[in-house]
């Protein structure tokens, strides 16, 4: 057993690993190339070009330079990492705005039911346990019980909680979904998983456009000699790690998806001091099977919960393809935080 | 090559030394503010307090007594509030416990009127009672875990090796001293 700051100090520790990965695979994405030029045979290549030039392959590339003298150009690692930085970028500028319109969201008022009231505060007082400045506070009109939070920066912070959920939930039980989301944007999870979506669509873009292009036919091409035998190695393996890069990108943003959930949870253990109550939540959004309908696929990962009803099941066990770990899963981890919490004494 | 060598882990260190310094320093600053926001919520709460009893005064004519010793334990919450530093705050912990005590019994009295009840204000009346509590709780809470880390990074090799030049001491964590304010029950949470 662990207590939450051990847990959280784990899930830091698995995300960074994870995101190292997906970085070290978008260099290759750009090195792999760069290394194929250098090493690919002096002519082999420029003679069967022709009938090429008008794509952007390596083929055209070489042919283009002088060829006596080699040296490393980094040209694809540079322009893949600067579109990467680029798109991410772009998407982060206007994504919370965007979100929430698309849901449909309107602003709360405490003035107007007592429902919204409690929610108004619950919101302040995670805001004051968790030390961020205190998010924007909307509802969005769907009878499933579902929350999530948008924002990327703290003076633009954003927490939607559907009407279904404020009827369902005790105010304790709220107080611990409100303290997750809270958590997201303390963790600037928000941030990450903006960026992870951008660059697992940036990669199925440069993968279609391998396949669409002929640097397929290339491959199996080349001289005799030592060196462009490594340049086909190295093309055969790159090629292979793009039309992977899809799928492969997918699946390391979901599992770096999957941990910033149970950080998420051991963060509102954290804050309530009452991880129980979050427990009996996730109880019962689960126990709404139905999808929310006015949630997106694309922003199912900042949600409470999966937005998606076949993630919801109670009996779900651990998928690849999940945003979020099993419910069951999650509520466990949170008893076993009040276990210990109940044996130490909180302070 | 061995100066080379010399230089490189001379350059890792300084990295280090200037990184553990800005951790600490940061860390003091989110602790300072940290006991900033206890001060905000409390003052909150001294603020809220008049208006609460003036909600409820004109139908608790004959609970005099419960209402003046709300009044009297606010206003030496507030005097005790006054140009706190985290050494007298186990003097303004007493007070507040006090305060806590005595709006626990007056929420208790505020259940046993009927009236109160059927006006529909003292849901409204009760929720932010509660979540003035719970934001004087939660902002302890807080300088509480903040004031942990920074110490804890303070004593933790090698951190501490930076601590002296950071100029770190261990920061008073807010305990609670007055038995009153532990034993304070919850107020009724149902949201109806």
């Amino acid at each position: 057993m662990a207590t939450f700051f051990e847990l959280q100090e784990k899930n830091r520790k698995r995300t960074k690993l994870i995101v190292v990965c997906f970085v070290l695979f978008f260099i290759w994405l750009g090195a792999g190339l760069d290394l194929t030029i250098y090493f690919w045979g002096d002519g082999s290549v420029r003679t069967k070009s022709h009938g090429y030039s008008r794509d952007l392959s390596p083929s055209s590339v070489v042919s283009g330079a002088p060829k006596r003298e080699k040296r490393f150009r980094p040209i694809f690692t540079v322009i893949i990492g600067l579109a990467g930085v680029g798109v991410a970028w772009w998407s982060m500028t206007n994504a919370a705005a965007n979100v929430l319109s698309a849901m449909h969201a309107k602003p709360a008022d405490r003035n107007r039911s007592p429902e919204e009231l409690a929610l108004v505060n619950v919101v302040e007082e995670m805001a004051i346990s968790s030390s961020i400045i205190p998010p924007k506070v909307w509802i969005i009109p769907d009878p499933d019980p579902n929350a999530l939070a948008v924002g990327l920066t703290s003076d633009d912070y954003h927490i939607a909680v559907t009407q279904g959920l404020l009827r369902t939930l005790t105010r304790d039980e709220l107080q611990g979904v409100v303290a997750h989301e809270i958590a997201h944007l303390k963790n600037q999870d928000t941030r990450l998983m903006t960026t992870l979506t951008v660059l697992v669509g940036l990669s199925a873009l440069i993968s279609e456009f391998v396949a669409r292009s002929r640097l397929l036919n290339l491959a199996g091409e080349g001289g005799d000699s030592e060196e462009s035998k490594i340049g086909v190695a190295l093309f055969v393996l790159w090629l292979v790690s793009v039309l992977v890069a899809p799928l492969a990108t997918q699946l390391m943003a979901l599992m770096v998806s999957r941990e910033r959930e149970f950080l998420a949870d051991a963060s509102a253990a954290q804050f309530t001091r009452n991880p129980e109550a979050l427990a009996h939540a996730l109880e019962k959004i689960a126990a709404a099977t139905a999808r929310t309908a006015f949630v997106k696929p694309a922003s199912a990962h900042l949600c409470i919960a999966s937005p998606l009803s076949d993630d919801l099941d109670y009996q779900a066990a651990d998928s690849w393809f999940a945003t979020h770990p099993p419910i069951k899963t999650r509520i466990h981890r949170l008893l076993t935080i009040g276990k210990r919490m109940a044996v130490q004494g909180s302070h | 090559m061995p100066t080379i060598i010399v230089l490189a882990i001379l350059a890792v260190v300084i990295l280090w030394l200037i990184s553990a310094y800005n951790r600490l320093i940061s860390l003091k600053g989110q602790t300072e503010n940290a006991w900033k926001q206890i001060d905000v919520q409390l003052k909150r709460r001294h603020d809220l307090i008049p208006n609460l009893i003036n909600a409820v005064k004109g139908a608790m004519q004959f609970e005099r007594e419960t209402l003046e010793a709300v009044i009297a334990a606010r206003n030496s919450a507030v005097s005790a509030c006054a140009g706190a530093t985290p050494a007298t705050a186990s003097q303004v912990a007493n007070a507040e416990g006090v305060l806590s005590a005595a709006l626990t019994r007056f929420m208790a009295v505020v259940e046993a009127y009927p009236d109160l009840k059927a006006t529909g204000n003292i849901g409204q009346f009760q929720e932010e009672l509660s979540s003035t509590e719970n934001k004087v709780a939660f902002a302890r809470q807080a300088y509480n875990d903040t004031a942990t880390e920074y110490n804890v990074s303070q004593r933790q090799f090698p951190t501490m090796l930076a601590a002296g030049i950071a100029g770190a001491t261990p920061a008073q964590l807010w305990e609670i001293t007055d038995g009153a304010d532990r034993a304070v029950p919850t107020v009724n949470l149902s949201m109806s």
